[in-house]
């Protein structure tokens, strides 16, 4: 017995040393985040070379704002891929949340009331979003590509295609319009968000079920967690972010067109695979698409600065996803073998 | 010792899917602190019994008697709650998930700060007690921090042996934890299963490989075609005995004409 006691040591220590420990370095750049630090870093270094007045308040006042609602809702749209799952329905959501709220105080509902009328309504959306999908098998794509037609489609009948825009100044939304050293208002929802959702899925039950359900959903459940359940509040999280994100930008521009947040549903993508999250699920980081987000909003702003026709600015992105995609790779390799 | 309840007992437990019927009629029982080898070919129903006793299927017919008592197990979370844990070939473990996080996946209560509608992660208790309690398996793996992924056949399946035993099961059921594996890697999980044994867990070994049932089994069940061909004591019957009655439901070598 002792005999083979020592034997399983020695050959424990032999399977150790396949193994060495990895130092500080190595272990950092295994995270999901790796490569969109350096992506990040990289970008501003050169728009900081490149682009006069790259420096200057109004335009980083201007990167940050275009970041915030994209932001928000890549927030959501993160949680929901680590889970396993898409939306292509957000854009629409966010566009119709933003007309609701409108409406809402056009017609004598105070500002602050308007707030948690239009949360419901995202949770309600995504809750059915996520029953449709868990409970019926039917694949996410398909489920909210008919969200994306159907509540654009709502906005413009309700809207007839016509901006809308608030009557009266509202005193609520009135607070929230502020901004702080140069930093706009939006800014901080997002910011509020992403630390609190980076919390969450670092560090509670919840978010480990999520990496859980969305890397192998068969496994979690025979190991105890609720895989469907995850997965139908990740996608009320996702709407219920996309109807902030419309409130907030509510607050900033008072009025919505009808085809606010079109296209969005694809650039929210972008940022979070850009951010290190993968397709497949159960791989991802808040942090890094939130960074994301903020390379797309130095990349917009930061070829306006140059000079550059803004057409080329979907090249750009386009070519960015590529070579992201590529990094993320490597970077995901690196965490598993 | 045999004057004893039973942990469990199984009771003309059947299932069917539509109109196939995977299991018709299955009694045995699975005493305290014994191994017992579960053997069949493909398809003869063992993986059906499993998940019915770890509550992922309802039984459509029999009953479950565990210490006596009649039990239902409706999900995953009640089967681990009475104390049985099963390992799984291949979903055991989420590989992109480190090793403290798979060794608690599922049971973090006990290791999680409880606030409203939320349970937050004690991770250094995690990590210290995923470490310490794979060591008293023999484990050594200094860093949980690890994606699974990363790790062999072998010690995927020693995690989910450690889990088993850490969180005072009372019932460990193996799938096929040899397949796949080498001779080295087995020879470890066949270790862990007696060591399992030994801190008084009863184990449920279901395997292909008779060799290896009977090196660490004390009794054995034969199910084939969703019946239980025969229980037997280990001294009673011989590896060839087994090899017969997986293959043809009775001791002889030739089929019996149907």
């Amino acid at each position: 017995m002792a005999e083979t006691k020592a034997g399983t040591t020695a050959l424990n220590e032999a399977i150790a040393s396949k193994r060495p420990p990895k130092t500080r370095f190595e272990k950092l750049m295994s995270r999901p985040e790796s490569g969109v630090i350096l992506a990040a870093v990289l970008v501003y270094v050169f728009f900081a070379v490149a682009a006069p007045n790259f420096f200057s308040d109004r335009v980083a006042s201007n990167i940050l704002l275009s970041s915030a609602t994209l932001g928000i809702i890549a927030v959501g749209v993160a949680t929901l891929m680590i889970a396993g799952q898409f939306d292509l329905s957000v854009g629409s959501v966010y566009g119709l949340s933003s007309g609701v709220v409108i409406l809402c105080i056009n017609a004598g509902v105070p500002g602050w009331l308007a707030l948690p009328i239009v949360m419901v309504f995202g949770l309600a959306v995504g809750t059915i979003n996520g029953y449709l999908v868990t409970k019926l098998q039917i694949h996410s794509l398909i489920i909210t590509l008919g969200g994306l037609m159907f509540y654009r489609g709502v906005l413009l009948a309700v809207t007839q295609g016509f901006p809308i825009r608030l009557k009266d100044v509202d005193p609520f939304l009135k607070v929230l319009d502020f901004s702080w050293m140069g930093i706009p208002g939006p800014f901080f929802w997002f910011l509020a968000l992403v630390l609190i959702f980076a919390f969450i899925l670092g560090s509670t039950r919840f978010g480990g079920w999520l990496y859980a359900t969305g890397g192998s959903p068969e496994a979690a459940r025979c190991m105890g967690v609720a895989a469907s359940r995850v997965q139908i509040t990740a996608f009320a999280i996702t709407s219920l972010l996309a109807c902030i994100a419309g409130y907030v930008s509510v607050a900033r521009f008072s009025s919505v067109d009808s085809l606010r947040g079109q296209g969005m549903e694809l650039e929210v993508v972008l940022a979070v695979v850009i951010g290190g999250a993968s397709l497949n699920g159960g791989y991802g980081s808040i942090i890094g698409a939130a960074l994301g987000v903020l390379i797309i909003g130095m990349i917009q702003q930061g070829l306006i600065l140059i000079g550059i026709s803004v057409y080329w600015y979907q090249a750009g992105i386009g070519i960015l996803l590529i070579l992201a995609a590529i990094v993320n790779q490597r970077v995901r390799a690196r965490h598993i073998s | 010792m045999t004057d004893q309840v039973p942990l469990l007992e199984l009771r003309d437990i059947s299932k069917s899917f539509g109109r196939v019927h995977s299991l018709r009629g299955v009694n045995f029982d699975i005493r305290a602190g014994e191994v017992l080898g579960l053997l069949g070919d493909n398809g003869a129903g063992k993986s059906t019994l499993i998940k019915i006793l770890a509550g992922v299927h309802q039984p459509t017919g029999g009953e479950l008697r565990w210490n006596g008592e009649p039990i239902s197990l409706p999900s995953p979370r009640d089967a681990m709650a009475q104390g049985i844990s099963v390992v799984y070939q291949d979903l055991g473990i989420i590989p992109l998930l480190s090793i403290y996080r798979n060794f608690f996946l599922g049971r973090e209560e006990s290791v999680a700060m409880k606030l409203p509608g939320m349970l937050i992660l004690r991770k250094a208790q995690m990590r210290e007690i995923a470490r310490r309690s794979l060591a008293q398996l023999g484990i050594h793996l200094d860093d949980v921090d690890l994606t699974v992924a990363k790790l062999s056949g072998g010690e995927r399946q020693s995690i989910a042996i450690a889990r088993a035993v850490h969180f005072q099961s009372k019932l460990l059921i193996l799938d096929e934890p040899t397949a796949a594996l080498s001779l080295k890697e087995t020879a470890k999980v066949l270790s862990y299963v007696r060591e399992a044994k030994r801190q008084r867990v009863s184990v449920v070994l279901i395997t292909h490989n008779i060799q290896h049932a009977f090196d660490v089994c004390d009794r054995f069940a034969v199910i084939f075609h969703g019946r239980v061909a025969e229980v037997a004591e280990k001294g009673d019957v011989s590896v060839q005995d087994l090899a017969n009655l997986i293959n043809t439901g009775t001791r002889h070598q030739t089929k019996m004409a149907v």
